[in-house]
């Protein structure tokens, strides 16, 4: 323990003892990337609407608004911490800044490369990260021992988008993915997850931006797409530049799924069962945009710590992510079923919403899949599967 | 919908009316027996014989949820959510007669004992109103956690207890001074509430945590927490939501939500006697009068099971509209 944290702490007793201000201060921590390429949606990428960058830390305010009267109640003064930084030197900087101001949770809204930056020097201070945004399983497997991760991982979102496929009966998949590197990593984790659901790959095909792109996209999607038989295509395009053209212009009239079309995403504005609206319509009134699946992230993250906070009386970092990881835990992220933390990888157990641009089609885990301990289970790499590599 | 003006020319008509037949208002109650379903969202009410046959379906304002009949079960409330009101039925001519304006979003509500004034949870601007009901006017907006729902008050009266879904908590509001007096953590996202017809406890259902809380209301404080599994079901199964408790307080019935059962509990002992599969998510649930039967809104399977609360087991299902809500018998 730092010892500016020990007299802190100390301070905290004497008041205590004394009976004087029961509140005890809590910061919750939030860093992003100055201008985060992944944000930046320049051909007007309009199918999804993008946060603009930066403003996903309106989850992490709403959600100290909807806990108020909690944190209220129990004593606890509850601040936002938010910084950002073009690099991983200026995060480091900053989250040592905020550990300093007292955060003990800090919500990361950034790449996974970052993330794995911050999580190696996370070791050192005395602060749990919360990875709100990086899918990548491969910030799973590192078993960083002061991570969580409230963003779905890919094989949680493949693995819903191919609970869909099988219950459809759509068996047989044309993969296609471009050049930006999370598109080959999405490409793999739908190629495990269609694995493990007996889902066929007809052929994997990279596809890429050409010079002139009038013609080629048009050329280019028919001869993607044709000289084999499939019931789908699964499109991995981060960027989402290239994969906005293909429904409609493939060479066989079948259904796109992944990047574009059928979506698996973490929250979707237009689902309307187990209290989602009222989420998304307080997000609405707040910030004047439709709540993202980022959003959704950073706001479940930052209500899982004041939860934690406000259900336990050990105020430690390793005794509230204790509570976080445990069955104690009962999460409410208005998806119906209540959420939890997963004690081997730090992953938050939760549903994904299959959903076209103005509607959620299905939510997984689908009806029929079924798992010894926790249906949530069925989505991403299972207890049994998984192995550190760090 | 019938325009505003008409209403108002009708209800007039009909306070008068009420207002002579007064001292005989119970005299006026026809025991129809008749069931009104709430259904969000078709935005009607769904009348049934007491034979389950359809009556008709009184259109009503927008996103119609929870429902009160007034002590006569002359006229029935209805809160609308997306409407901002509390629509009035005439329960002799099954027609909206008047509305109460509210604020954002009603969801569940309470009469004073004297129905003078609606306690109502307002779910988007996280409020507890205090509505004159003669005057139509608010006249107390209490602030209350995120997505206020479960609304009931206390047997003296002069207690009203509000669940907060966000915030994991009951709201104790005073009406005397028209202020949270206490704030009492429970489970994750408490929905709704009974209060036994001794006066001494409070129940909780809380939908995500798969709890009930018991709340001692001599002390405020939690005096046990029930947990239920119908076979075959995991405890993240199991989403409580609607309850109902019979008059002399010995059962309670509890709909079970996702688990898509009704659970007969003994309240004393609080053994569960029965299971009693109904629709998908159980949610709210009413009894008779003569509190031989129950009836279940099943959310997501639109329609409304009916159950033999003697022998414990479902008679029937009747489809209705759009995501029930609500049901209520008059008789």
């Amino acid at each position: 323990m730092k010892p500016w944290l020990r007299q802190v702490l100390a301070l905290f007793v004497l008041l205590a003892g004394t009976g004087l201000a029961a509140a005890e201060d809590v910061v919750i921590g939030y860093l992003s990337q100055t201008d985060d390429p992944r944000y930046v949606r320049d051909w007007g990428y309009a199918r999804l609407i993008e946060p603009p960058a930066d403003k996903t830390v309106d989850g992490a305010t709403m959600a100290l608004g909807d806990m108020s009267f909690v944190t209220d109640a129990t004593g606890l003064a509850v601040t936002l911490d938010a910084r950002n930084a073009p690099d991983l030197d200026g995060l480091k900087t900053a989250l040592e800044a905020e550990v300093a101001a007292g955060a003990r949770f800090v919500i990361l809204d950034l790449n996974a490369e970052l993330v794995a930056g911050l999580a190696e020097a996370a070791a050192n201070l005395d602060v749990m990260l919360v990875n709100a945004t990086a899918p990548d399983d491969s910030l799973r497997t590192a078993c960083f021992s002061d991570l969580l991760h409230t963003s779905p991982s890919d094989r949680m979102l493949e693995d819903a988008l191919t609970q869909y496929l099988r219950a459809q009966n759509w068996t047989r998949a044309l993969v296609l993915f471009g050049e930006n590197p999370r598109d080959s990593i999405v490409a793999d984790a739908f190629a495990k997850s269609a694995a493990r659901l007996r889902i066929n790959i007809s052929d994997t095909r990279p596809f890429s931006l050409a010079a002139d792109p009038q013609n080629r996209e048009q050329n280019n999607i028919k001869l993607l797409t044709g000289g084999t038989d499939y019931d789908l295509v699964f499109v991995a395009d981060t960027r989402g530049e290239f994969a906005r053209y293909i429904p409609y212009a493939t060479n066989l009239p079948r259904p796109v799924v992944g990047s574009v079309g059928l979506t698996p995403l973490a929250w979707h504005w237009s689902f309307e069962r187990d209290g989602a609206t009222q989420v998304s319509s307080r997000f609405d009134r707040m910030t004047g945009r439709k709540m993202s699946g980022e959003d959704w992230s950073v706001w479940i993250a930052a209500k899982a710590i004041l939860t934690a906070y406000t259900k336990t009386t050990d105020h430690s970092v390793d005794a509230l992510a204790a509570y976080m990881r445990s069955d104690a835990m009962r999460l409410d992220g208005s998806k119906g079923v209540s959420l939890n933390f997963r004690d081997w990888d730090g992953q938050l157990r939760m549903p994904v919403m299959l959903a076209t641009s103005d509607a959620v089609i299905a939510v997984a885990p689908l009806e029929g899949y079924l798992h010894k301990d926790n249906t949530l289970d069925t989505l991403g790499t299972d207890r049994a599967e998984f192995r550190c590599s760090p | 919908m019938s325009s505003s003006r008409n209403r108002t020319s009708i209800a007039t008509l009909i306070a008068a009316t009420l207002l002579a037949a007064m001292p005989a208002a119970s005299a006026l109650a026809a025991d129809t027996g008749l069931i009104f379903i709430s259904n969000e969202r078709s935005n009607d009410i769904y009348v049934l014989s007491p034979d389950y046959q359809l009556v008709t379906k009184i259109e009503t304002d927008r996103r119609p949820r929870d429902m009160h009949f007034n002590e006569a079960h002359t006229l029935l409330y209805v809160a609308c959510g997306d409407d901002d009101v509390i629509d009035i039925i005439n329960v002799a001519t099954l027609e909206v007669v008047d509305a109460i304006p509210t604020g954002p979003s009603p969801e569940v509500f309470a009469f004073s004992p004297d129905e003078s004034q609606i306690y109502v949870s307002n779910e988007e601007d996280s409020t507890l109103e205090i509505i004159d009901v003669a005057d139509k006017i608010v006249t107390t907006r209490i602030p209350t956690g995120a997505e206020p729902e479960g609304v009931i008050h206390s047997v003296d009266g002069k207690t009203v207890f509000v669940t907060s879904e966000v915030a994991d908590m009951v709201h104790v509001v005073d009406l005397a001074s028209q202020s949270v007096v206490k704030n009492i953590i429970v489970g994750t996202r408490p929905r709704r509430f009974i209060v036994t017809p001794d006066g001494n406890e409070l129940w909780v259902s809380d939908e995500l945590s798969s709890e009930v809380h018991v709340i001692d209301l001599n002390t405020m404080e939690i005096k046990q927490v029930l947990t239920f599994l119908p076979p075959g079901f995991r405890p993240e199964d199991v989403t409580p939501v609607g309850m109902a408790i019979t008059r002399d307080g010995t059962k309670t019935l509890i709909s079970l939500g996702r688990a898509n059962h009704l659970a007969i509990i003994d309240t004393a002992s609080r053994n569960v006697l029965a299971y009693v599969l109904v629709g998908s998510r159980a949610w709210s649930v009413d009894l008779s009068h003569d509190e031989k039967t129950a009836i279940v809104a099943n959310g997501l399977s639109d329609d409304i099971t009916i159950v033999d609360t003697g022998s414990m087991k479902p008679v029937k299902s009747v489809p209705v509209g759009r995501t029930p809500h609500t049901v209520v018998i008059d008789d």
